[in-house]
């Protein structure tokens, strides 16, 4: 699928799109003249999309920010101006932007401005699975959530109209398995996005000084009741077109309500169930919820038992029992009683908990393959991810673990470098959140006389570390500050940062140096070390160790995976002979210490057995990078450097 | 309404994601068949497992949708794989929590080796010994080594996904017939003609077994 297909102006054509790219179209038929994220996996994609397709489409803005509040408070600077604006970002993100978003709710929107905030029940790509559902309650912003992808986009652009007309702004949260699933899309027509917006100053509105602020929030809370009546009317729905909740219908007396993925995944449960006859109420606008379709919902069929199906917290659940106290309602009611507060769902977790309370079996068959499949699982040796052969990361920790004995404090951040907890390093103490790494070495260096250290990315630095590198300054923390620059936001999928020269859609630019940067902080140990390098990260990081007070020590390279793509591009290009370097291991120095293949650890070194079927390594040359690194680790002078011919010009 | 549901499991760098992503387009040709899938992402150059799923739900001529019976769980319940096809063997044997008796098992051969085991000194199971554990399941697994083919045909593994689709294909489980498939080989990727033979290897190889 061709990323311009996004571009395409059919309405009722349908594309295979993956969630997170009918995601960015919405942008096209909401609208949208203004879009701001940090990546953020599950949902990095959107905002790389619309780097990619934005600069086609006439009036429209898009950055990658430098984190999550700057990037909600620049959307809501464009919708102020009175265009649409869109914020993307994950839900830990959430976190970040949380001290804007609380007083953006209360301010209210000019143009729309939704928030995209993904959901990551199972924490795949997370350091937790937060259930963000609750900022709705703290921030009175209404929640949608969507079940398919169709959906997904839909609500998207439908959420533009309820922030206009209720003047507040909107989030819609798709979990990791919309972001990544993929599915047919029917495309919807454009809108037209206005060239230039303009602000009106009002400050009743805009400015929550203390005497504003409660009567923002008094405001606020009238037009959340005013959306809340609507919806109970059907007013809402004529508005927007459609509804965000819908009903199953069945004769059953035991009911369901479910949301977002939820919803599918009880589908499908009760189908092998063989149970079809329950209605099923499925909630689209979670906040503020429906009282009345819920108290309708079940006292129109006679419900007696009612089950509850979502994921994470019991949020829905908890709210039904607020609204059962109140209306006087009594009914057995499941949810968190019976399902999983942890994990995302699935259908055979569905299935298995629900057969469970629906005195019905798990088929056996199931079961078995259950137990065959977890034999086979546990038989299977692990497939761990690692860094890419050639990673500047790889070098930078086996340098670090070499010249501290393994004995230092290694605080770790998000990003690639967080496999250093991984073997064969083992070497992230910590991870907590963007900039912890950094923050908690600055205070636990003040209260120990361990060699304090602390990694971060280039993008993560700039992201939440520069302020805690200028604590470390000024407070002169005894520690050693390792900053990652491979030039890219690398973990999710190698988006430009503040060090690539490049900007969001890939325009040279000029770039930020950390050096320079932690200078004018008024850092007075300063290095930039190539990590391929070892020698010389060697010994700077000796050096650095020997003194007292602030480090910070540049490991720079770039990010090897990026780097041989763009090499490779080059190189397509060019037919003639070009001068080549070659590594490779002399089986005859070889002592087969394992230097290289089980400390180093880099994945373009493995064993193959001789004629003689005895065993030897050897180095892919596929998949080698030519970093060198293996080259000067081996303490046998095993690995031997070829270059050829250098006679010829290369393409550096 | 009938559901099917093929899964694809590999190594990172073996071609998952493409060989999903054609096994989705075909049904654009086709306004009776949903589908839903996922796709791992990132783990491809940094040594993970890597997998796509593809879920269909057929609706046949005159059927009214019925939502009850589709497809929406982006991950195939237990044993309800129609096909799995395993682009490396060790993947298969981590992942038969797909399979059951009704799972067409197509195996590619040829191993990769994981970290821990060149590393670590983890023990990488028998083939053998792994595909007569793999028969508690099912008895219609096909074994081929894709790689071995590509190789000897184009030279590369770049292929190799490709005839493990014309494998696939052959077990005439799949919604599509070849010639759809050849179309969008043709249309949509780039070299078509060794698409299209390596199609053909895998197509015929496996057609070979079954006859």
């Amino acid at each position: 699928m061709a990323i311009e297909d996004l571009l395409i102006d059919e309405p009722g054509r349908i594309l295979l799109l993956e969630g997170n790219h009918a995601m960015a179209r919405a942008v096209l038929e909401a609208g949208v003249g203004f879009s701001s994220t940090y990546p953020g996996t599950p949902a990095s994609e959107i905002g790389d999309i619309l780097a990619k397709v934005g600069p086609k489409i006439p009036n429209f803005y898009s950055e990658y920010s430098v984190n999550e509040a700057v990037a909600l408070e620049g959307a809501a600077g464009a919708s102020w101006a009175g265009i649409r604006a869109l914020c993307t970002m994950k839900h830990v993100g959430l976190n970040v932007a949380s001290d804007a978003l609380h007083t953006i709710a209360q301010t209210g929107v000019k143009g729309g401005l939704v928030l995209i905030m993904a959901s990551d029940a199972g924490a795949y790509s997370s350091q937790s699975e937060q259930d963000n559902r609750w900022f709705s309650y703290h921030t009175f912003m209404p929640w949608i959530e969507p079940s398919t992808l169709q959906e997904a986009k839909d609500f998207i652009v439908s959420a533009f109209d309820l922030s206009e007309k209720y003047d507040v702004p909107v989030i819609v949260c798709p979990s990791s398995r919309i972001c990544h699933g993929m599915g047919k899309i029917e495309l919807k027509p454009f809108k037209k996005i206005p060239e230039k917006g303009k602000f009106v100053s009002d400050m009743t509105k805009y400015a929550n000084a203390t005497f504003f602020s409660v009567e923002h929030k008094k405001n606020l809370l009238k037009r959340i009741k005013k959306l809340s009546r609507n919806h109970l009317k059907g007013k809402l729905q004529k508005e927007i077109g459609f509804d965000y909740n819908k009903i199953l219908e069945g004769d059953s007396k035991t009911g369901f309500i479910t949301t977002g993925v939820s919803f599918g995944y009880t589908l499908e449960a009760l189908e092998q169930l063989k149970i079809f006859d329950v209605p099923i109420l499925r909630l689209g606008l979670l906040y503020p919820i429906n009282d009345n379709l819920i108290i309708k919902f079940i006292e129109d069929r006679g419900l007696e038992k009612l089950i509850v199906v979502e994921e994470l917290m019991p949020f829905i659940e908890n709210r039904l029992k607020e609204i059962f106290f109140d209306a006087g309602i009594k009914i057995e009611l499941h949810g968190k009683d019976t399902f999983p507060d942890y994990h995302e769902l699935n259908i055979d977790i569905v299935r298995d908990h629900l057969a469970k309370l629906l005195n019905v079996e798990t088929p056996a068959k199931i079961k078995n393959i259950q137990k065959i499949a977890k034999k086979a699982f546990t038989q299977a040796p692990r497939r761990d991810p690692t860094w890419c052969p050639g990673c500047p990361h790889r070098a930078t920790f086996y340098t670090l673990k070499k010249v501290t004995r393994d004995q230092g404090v290694y605080g770790c951040d998000i990003g690639c470098y967080a496999m250093a907890i991984k073997p064969p390093m083992n070497m992230g103490h910590w991870i907590i959140c963007m900039g912890a790494g950094l923050g908690v070495a600055e205070g636990m260096a003040h209260k120990t006389d361990q060699q304090v250290f602390a990694s971060i990315g280039d993008s993560t630095f700039f992201h939440s570390g520069m302020q805690g590198m200028l604590n470390a300054i000024y407070n002169d923390s005894n520690m050693t500050l390792l900053v990652l620059e491979n030039k890219w936001t690398s973990m999710t999928g190698q988006q430009p940062t503040q060090t690539t020269g490049l900007d969001s859609h890939l325009q040279p630019i000029q770039p930020v140096n950390i050096a320079t940067l932690a200078k004018s902080m008024g850092a007075k140990y300063v290095r930039t070390v190539d990590p391929y390098n070892v020698r010389s990260l060697q010994t700077t990081l000796i050096d650095a160790m020997s003194r007292k007070g602030f480090k910070i020590v540049v490991c720079s390279r770039e990010c090897a995976l990026q780097a041989d793509r763009t090499k490779r591009k080059k190189l397509s290009a060019i037919t003639r002979p070009l001068p080549k370097v070659i590594y490779q291991i002399d089986p005859e120095r070889c002592q087969k210490c394992k230097e290289c293949i089980s400390i180093l650890g880099c994945p373009a070194i493995t064993k193959g057995k001789n004629e003689e079927g005895e065993e030897y390594y050897y180095i892919e040359t596929a998949r080698c990078t030519n970093c060198g690194v293996c080259y000067e680790i081996c303490p046998n002078s095993a690995i031997t450097k070829t270059e050829i011919n250098l006679h010829l010009e290369g393409i550096d | 309404m009938k559901k099917l549901n093929v899964q694809v499991v590999g190594v990172g760098g073996q071609g998952a994601i493409l060989l999903g992503q054609i096994l989705k387009l075909a049904t654009l040709e086709h306004k009776n068949i949903d589908v839903v899938g996922t796709e791992t992402r990132g783990a491809s150059q940094r040594e993970g497992c890597v997998d796509a799923t593809i879920r269909y739900a057929i609706t046949e001529e005159g059927e009214e949708y019925d939502p009850r019976r589709g497809v929406h769980g982006v991950l195939i319940p237990t044993g309800e794989a129609d096909i799995l096809i395993a682009m490396e063997p060790l993947e298969a044997f981590r992942n038969l929590n797909y399979v059951s008796e009704k799972t067409n098992i197509i195996l590619n051969t040829y191993k990769i080796l994981p970290g821990t085991v060149i590393s670590e000194g983890l023990e990488y199971p028998e083939i053998d010994d792994m595909v007569e554990f793999m028969k508690q399941l099912t008895d219609k697994i096909f074994l081929i080594n894709a790689n071995e083919l590509s190789k000897e045909v184009f030279g590369d593994f770049l292929r190799v996904n490709v005839i493990l689709l014309g494998a696939a294909l052959a077990t005439e489980v799949l919604p599509f017939n070849y010639e759809e498939i050849e179309n969008i080989l043709r249309h949509k990727f780039k070299d078509p003609e060794k698409n299209l033979k390596a199609l053909k290897i895998g197509y015929d190889e496996i057609k070979k077994q079954i006859s």
